[in-house]
């Protein structure tokens, strides 16, 4: 298997600029270097053993802050050996926070409760992605491995922008951006695309979105209602309505755990191609 | 003595904001003069170290036989901050803003660079192809401080280098009324560059425009994935 020399340079750069000597085993944090690295650790000798050698000397802390047991099954007891436990339930809000008492105000970073690993390389190019398959209607492992963005909120984080008449939803996992035209109207004639036309407006603090024109998915109309909780964490409900607009089943619930602690996080599906050989974004 | 101290208070003052509403960058915009090739505000040449010179000429040379392997971007790989913006193939891009952050949303397959307004950026682990950034507004100017690059991307279509040591400040200020955005861009990368440099480019605000769905691999049919 071959490594892209970023991704070898990722791990020099850790160590020689931050000094921190930080190896990222952040399972369920959306960054490719998490998969990296374990793929490092089994096909890799040399930088297993940098790592490895890092980790039990204490010079470095693996972080599983995000991990559920199911991302780390598999992970050699010596990778996890100084992993620090996680200080609160990994799939929550980190105490200490307080969320912005403005309940239309968004912007910041959440993750979807019990979601699994991140999506990752592609099955067959080197091993199965480690954790869970994504929620339903979130952008599972298929998609991700032929670098085409989905519609639905990923096991990754989601970092969602209030702007002025905007809610702009960033899913880390191949950079997907929803756009929410508050107060806007969906064009005509539409353009499909893989992250829909939403449209919203406020019912009390609750954003209510409009969704059509989701690429791949013809007829598909959904209405959501996107609330604030008071911990910080966002409540959605999720209706599909049929072509006269009236609502097939009851809303499905769903949400988004508030956490102010992660930040953004590129995710470069395409890198994956070069990481990943033959079949796998080789042109 | 006393009349420095005055003048010095004086300059404090006027470069303070005088409870002016901060500049709203928010909207789509699209590069005047989409840039090929960077040159320096006074319209020369980068100063290039002999190394980087001698890359960037032996990718003019590749360029010129119509190779272009040099630029990833072909593979759809990010083409990087702060290429995106300005070159010919970049397509508009949207800024959001709000007192937390600045968020860069770019056409070219979907790529986000997130600019906190805040002293400290997040840790970020390793490079990263938008990097790492902060801002600040000073008065009407909003200035951005980002390091952390890959050095895998190109400064420009013509395949100007750069190391993971760059470092750019950004400048930007609305002018016309709002309708116009003009960026300076100070390069800073002792290994590239014998001394910093600017370059100055200019955007058109996009009324209405909204962001399309681009998807790299799809609209350049590169097979494989």
């Amino acid at each position: 298997m071959t490594i892209s020399g970023s991704e070898r340079k990722n791990l020099l750069f850790v160590n020689k600029k931050k000094q921190k000597n930080f190896v990222n085993l952040e399972l369920g944090r959306q960054s490719n270097k998490s998969f990296l690295l374990l793929f490092f650790k089994k096909e890799d000798f040399l930088l297993t053993m940098i790592a490895a050698t890092l980790l039990l000397t204490g010079t470095a802390r693996a972080q599983v802050s995000v991990s559920t047991p199911a991302d780390v099954a598999g992970v050699p007891p010596a990778f996890l050996a100084n992993a620090k436990a996680p200080s609160f339930d990994p799939r929550g809000t980190p105490p200490g926070y307080t969320p912005d008492p403005d309940p239309r105000d968004f912007t910041s970073s959440y993750i979807a409760p019990g979601g699994g690993g991140p999506g990752g390389p592609p099955p067959g190019g080197g091993g199965a992605p480690p954790g869970g398959a994504a929620p339903p209607g979130g952008s599972g492992a298929a998609t991700a491995a032929t670098c085409i963005p989905s519609f639905g909120n990923g096991p990754y984080p989601i970092h969602i922008v209030s702007s002025p008449g905007r809610l702009t939803i960033v899913g880390e996992q191949n950079h997907q951006i929803r756009r929410v035209y508050i107060g806007g109207a969906h064009p005509n004639p539409v353009v499909p695309a893989y992250s829909g036309d939403s449209i919203g407006h406020w019912d009390g603090n609750t954003l209510v979105v409009d969704t059509i024109a989701i690429k791949g998915q013809p007829g598909v109309h959904l209405l959501e209602r996107w609330t604030k909780q008071k911990n910080g964490s966002l409540a959605i409900e999720t209706t599909s309505l049929d072509a006269a607009g009236r609502p097939i089943g009851p809303p499905t619930p769903s949400s988004l755990v508030w956490r102010p602690d992660l930040s953004f996080v590129e995710d470069i599906c395409e890198d994956f191609g070069e990481a990943f050989g033959p079949g796998y974004g080789s042109k | 003595m006393k009349y420095l101290v005055n003048l010095a208070a004086l300059a404090v003052l006027a470069a303070a904001p005088v409870a002016a509403a901060t500049p709203d960058l928010n909207g789509v915009w699209q590069v005047i003069t989409p840039v090929t090739a960077l040159t320096t505000t006074d319209g020369k040449a980068p100063p290039l170290t002999p190394a980087a010179q001698k890359v960037y000429d032996q990718r003019r040379q590749m360029a010129q036989t119509g190779d272009h392997s040099f630029d990833t971007t072909l593979k759809c790989k990010p083409m990087g901050e702060p290429r995106t913006a300005y070159d010919p193939s970049g397509g508009p891009f949207e800024i959001l803003q709000n007192p937390k952050e600045v968020v860069f949303g770019y056409t070219w397959n979907r790529m986000i660079r997130f600019v906190y307004l805040s002293p400290k950026a997040p840790d970020v682990i390793g490079p990263a192809y938008y990097g790492t950034a902060t801002g600040v507004w000073h008065g009407d100017r909003l200035v951005i401080d980002a390091e952390g690059f890959h050095d895998t991307t190109l400064l420009d279509a013509s395949g100007m280098p750069h190391t993971e040591d760059l470092r750019l400040t950004e400048t930007y200020q609305l002018a016309n009324h709002g309708r116009i955005l003009d960026e300076t861009i100070r390069f800073d990368d002792p290994a590239s560059f014998t001394r910093p440099w600017q370059t100055r480019i200019s955007y058109r605000r996009l009324p209405g425009a909204r962001i399309a769905e681009d998807v790299c691999i799809e609209r350049l049919h590169v097979s494989g994935y």
